[in-house]
């Protein structure tokens, strides 16, 4: 994608330096000064005794005390046939006649700058206007700090939306790198209208062999990847080849056609990548990874249909999705077997479910790894699973080599140094809140910062380090006044149990709605407090 | 931003380019497109009328210019005494389009890039700094263009034929007409002018 677009600029700004601002110069010729045989390239006009006017684009030439030029004549009352003719003029039948130059001069150097840098700088004030998240960094919710920036990093427990389904994550934040600022400065943030209750958070390196890399896995394991091949073959439920969309890990990828998002009218229905990956004999176990994220399909689930559809009802449903466990579990368990994705590997004709990967979240790519058994089978076929336009996948590879991670990765939690706040105080009160699974949470409003410093072990020469964020947690969604004081769907009420009516309104609020929502999503944020935090040594 | 917003962002700006180049005075290869047409020129009168037209002619008691009227849809000949006329500028020589362009193209998206990022980043200061990085390509090419600039013909004060004289190439009829060819000129039909 980059790539392309810096192609198209490269385009852009060529076609700019061609052009360039001219001015024009005239000057009178004196004609009893022009020489026989003189031959004159710049354009011209001949003014007649007679008021005629000739005008000779590409100049003329003299000879024998005559102009012969090619050119358009208008007669004096300014009409012209608009015939292009050559005319041989005896010079003293002409009155006057005048050279027009081109003057750029030091503007071709103008002409230039702006060539070059008009079409970025126009194209990326848009771009940032319209996108300011993409265009200046992400935002939520962790960032690691380096050269003195802060970069988006991951965001945590994307859907653990009550103290019912507050759940574990694991989050790669940076990986295989060489050398990294000590203290590391993690930044936690709260841009949403959210409240977070942050239970457990704790930093983990993970030190391996070099040219490898170290991915998170759906139950929160870490898995080590020598090699990274493609699919053989890639195409989705409708048959059609998506293999180009998934190889390359490029930010283009494969979501699902609005058409298999329709079928959700009838019902449940899934969309499904279906892919052959070759296998070395006697390989019992294959790596997979997916790079991918959430569409907000899932987000409008839970705001339009969810929330919205039910009007000041929102305040009680709220309540007992926080408050009544059986409930909140019965939501959990629908909302499960409707998220994520299902991987299926096929042995003797039959697709057997092998490892489910739960929602990652809409705001950045994620990179998911899981173990599929191969049933000894050379050829084996891996279903993906999902609910049409919930994801889009961007890479999809696998890792068939042998070697035992457990050999080759070393794992160590590290303590955090200390903690500020955004007014830059040193908060040592909350180092205990993090550091288990208790009853003890850090809980951060809207605009809330909080700095994390950590120092990490030294590794060796022969290896690099992947960082990860182990934590756990869930939020609360801000019930915004307009939900509560109209109905956004007058004829739709979200019920749990309704499957058709809720897939039914999906469709109809995620296709109505989802390009402005994706537009909106990159736009909305909540600007954090002014961040007052020192330098930690 | 979605690949096809970027795209037609790229072919608006790619469209917009082919502003460069005044299409009715240049080629494409930038040399001069004739006409049988004068110059543009702003009269001032003593009276401080002032006279915006084609440069027609001019004898040693007037300046004669096509004006339009103030709808645009007619044009007359007018005749200004020489001797009324306090200011005379010849105005299509001089392309002054890349002020457009400059503080359309390159100091207009470095403000909304300082503006966006001390938004974004809730600092003005740091949007300040963001707007004078980018704002350095706009400050070079307006000096380039400014520095390079013709100067456009002009005269004021107490203005006579010899002075004028010095202009009349940039008229459609840069030499002395006879009183039939005047004539002629004064019964130009509108639709020829």
């Amino acid at each position: 994608m980059i790539r392309k677009l810096l192609f198209l600029l490269m385009i852009c700004m060529l076609a700019y330096t061609g052009c360039f601002f001219p001015s024009k110069k005239t000057e009178l010729a004196n004609i009893t000064d022009l020489e026989n045989l003189k031959k004159i390239t710049t354009p011209s006009k001949i003014y007649l005794n007679d008021g005629s006017i000739l005008l000779f684009q590409n100049g003329f030439t003299v000879k024998d005390d005559q102009i012969i030029g090619t050119g358009i004549s208008y007669i004096l009352n300014n009409q012209s046939d608009q015939e292009m003719k050559t005319f041989t003029i005896p010079l003293e039948n002409v009155a006057a006649l005048t050279y027009h130059e081109t003057q750029t001069g030091a503007g071709a150097i103008g002409s230039f700058i702006t060539g070059v840098s008009s079409v970025p700088l126009t194209f990326f004030a848009l771009y940032c206007l319209a996108d300011p998240k993409a265009c200046f960094g992400s935002c939520p919710t962790v960032y690691i700090k380096e050269n003195d920036q802060y970069l988006f990093c991951s965001e945590l427990f994307s859907y653990s939306i009550s103290p019912h389904m507050e759940a574990d994550d694991l989050d790669l934040l940076a990986g295989s790198i060489n050398r990294i600022e000590t203290p590391l400065d993690i930044r936690i943030t709260n841009e949403a209208l959210e409240t977070h209750f942050i239970n457990k958070m704790r930093l983990i390196q993970v030190t391996h062999p070099k040219n490898t890399a170290v991915y998170p896995t759906p139950d929160n394991q870490l898995l080590l990847f020598n090699e990274f091949h493609p699919p053989q073959e890639a195409q989705n439920s409708q048959g059609l080849n998506v293999l180009s969309q998934i190889i390359k890990d490029d930010e283009i990828g494969y979501r699902s056609p609005d058409d298999l998002v329709l079928k959700l009218k009838e019902g449940a229905h899934f969309d499904f990548l279906d892919m052959k990956v070759k296998v070395p004999s006697s390989t019992s176990n294959i790596k997979l990874l997916l790079k991918i994220r959430n569409t907000l399909l899932s987000t409008i689930l839970f705001y339009e249909v969810v929330l919205a559809s039910q009007g000041i009802d929102a305040l009680s449903w709220t309540e007992k999705i926080n408050t009544d466990p059986v409930y909140a579990s019965l939501f959990k368990s629908v909302y499960d077997t409707f998220s994520g994705i299902t991987v299926k590997v096929k042995k003797d004709g039959e697709w057997l479910t092998v490892k489910k990967i739960n929602d990652v979240g809409p705001i950045a790519y994620k990179y998911v790894a899981a173990v599929l058994p191969t049933y000894n089978q050379e050829d084996l076929e891996v279903r993906l699973e999902f609910i049409p336009d919930n994801f889009i996948f961007d890479g999809i590879f696998y890792d068939h080599s042998h070697e035992e991670d457990e050999d080759n990765i070393s794992v160590e939690t590290l303590d955090c140094s200390a903690i500020f706040d955004s007014e830059g105080q040193e908060r040592e009160d909350l180092k205990n809140l993090l550091i288990d699974e208790d009853n003890l949470y850090l809980i951060t409003e809207p605009s809330d910062v909080y700095h994390f410093f950590y120092r990490l072990r030294d590794e060796p020469e022969d290896k690099v380090v992947s960082l990860f964020v182990r934590s756990r947690g869930y939020y609360t969604e801000w019930l915004r006044g307009k939900w509560l004081t109209e109905k956004s769907t007058p004829n739709y009420k979200f019920d749990l149990f309704d499957f058709t009516g809720t897939f039914n309104q999906l469709v109809e609020s995620w296709l109505g709605s989802k390009k402005m929502m994706e537009e909106m999503f990159h736009k909305t944020r909540i600007p954090i407090r002014k961040d007052k935090c020192p330098e930690y040594r | 931003m979605s690949r096809i917003s970027v795209i037609i962002v790229l072919v608006v700006l790619l469209t917009l380019q082919s502003c460069f180049i005044p299409k009715k005075e240049f080629t494409s290869n930038g040399s001069v497109l004739l006409s049988p047409r004068g110059e543009t020129i702003t009269v001032t009168t003593e009276d401080q009328n002032k006279w915006k037209g084609e440069f027609v002619f001019l004898d040693e008691q007037f300046v004669y210019l096509f004006v339009e009227d103030t709808e645009g849809t007619q044009q007359e000949l007018k005749s200004i005494p020489i001797e009324s006329i306090v200011q005379f500028s010849v105005d299509s020589l001089v392309n002054r389009k890349w002020k457009t362009f400059v503080f359309g193209f390159q100091i207009a998206p470095a403000v909304v890039l300082g503006l966006t990022y001390a938004a974004y980043a809730d600092d003005i200061g740091d949007g300040l700094r963001v707007a004078g990085i980018t704002l350095i390509p706009g400050v070079l090419s307006l000096l380039a263009f400014s520095l390079s600039q013709p100067k456009r013909p002009e005269l004021e004060g107490k203005i006579d034929y010899a002075m004028l004289k010095d202009l009349l190439k940039y008229a459609r009829y840069p030499f002395t007409l006879t009183p039939e060819q005047k004539e002629k000129i004064f019964r130009i039909p509108v639709k020829y002018r």
